[in-house]
């Protein structure tokens, strides 16, 4: 009966251990932003690239469909909110790599006040943009 | 060659965050919200300190996301021929991109 419950309880624990694990989840969300920024990227570069090179008209027509299009704005709020993410957690990782903040309640403590400050400045930007 | 391969990407990390966060300022939000056209970017990219901010972006962007990409790559149990094709794919398509980024702001000029 004792091993069940010791079973049970170390299940839960080990659960209750993932789910809590904050430095699981900035990694796997730094994985997703840092792949939706790569095909972001990627295809800037190439509809910048056209844009300017199509001269005046072209390049207008371009930003004045990314730039009015509700759509687009909303896809330019979440990109910006990848780009904060990924580079606040990015410099998070960065302390760490030359021994800042090494313990696991430093690790914590750092990504909340990261994170705070991005979306105190994703929200700046919303607001900025909106009105 | 890993080694410096991976501290590059640190390097390109932190003039991303520099230099990224440049180019959103003044194209998003130096001009009061208002979104910027041919003209303005046009009289931008005729100043060097913009034409070698975009460039730097480019160059470092571009490292910092294929890099990135391989390092997921690196992620899965991959043979070592693989691995020298999936480098030498992004290798080359970031040279692509780097060329024909260049040349399109460069290139505006012609």
């Amino acid at each position: 009966m004792i091993d069940i419950v010791m079973a049970h309880s170390s299940r839960l624990s080990h659960r209750s251990q993932m789910w809590d694990a904050t430095g699981m989840w900035a990694w796997i969300l730094h994985r997703i932003t840092g792949l939706g920024l790569v095909f972001y990227i990627l295809l800037h570069t190439i509809l910048m690239g056209i844009s300017l090179l199509s001269g005046k008209e072209g390049f207008d027509a371009t930003l004045s469909v990314l730039m009015d299009n509700p759509v687009f704005e909303l896809l330019d709020i979440m990109l910006l909110g990848a780009v904060l993410y990924h580079g606040f957690n990015g410099i998070r990782i960065l302390l760490f790599d030359v021994g800042i903040g090494i313990s696991i309640k430093s690790q914590k403590n750092i990504f909340r006040i990261f994170m705070g400050v991005a979306a105190i400045l994703w929200f700046w930007s919303i607001a900025l943009k909106l009105g | 060659m890993h080694a410096w391969t991976w501290f590059l990407q640190r390097i390109s990390a932190v003039i991303l965050v520099i230099v990224l966060g440049l180019h959103i300022g003044f194209l998003h939000f130096s001009n009061g919200g208002e979104s910027l056209n041919y003209t303005d970017i046009m009289a931008r990219l005729k100043t060097p300190i913009f034409i070698s901010l975009d460039i730097l972006l480019l160059i470092f962007g571009l490292y910092h996301a294929l890099y990135g990409l391989y390092s997921v790559f690196l992620d899965f149990d991959s043979g070592k021929k693989e691995k020298i094709v999936v480098f030498g794919f992004l290798v080359t398509m970031g040279l692509s991109f780097l060329g024909f980024g260049i040349f399109g702001l460069i290139c505006t000029f012609c």
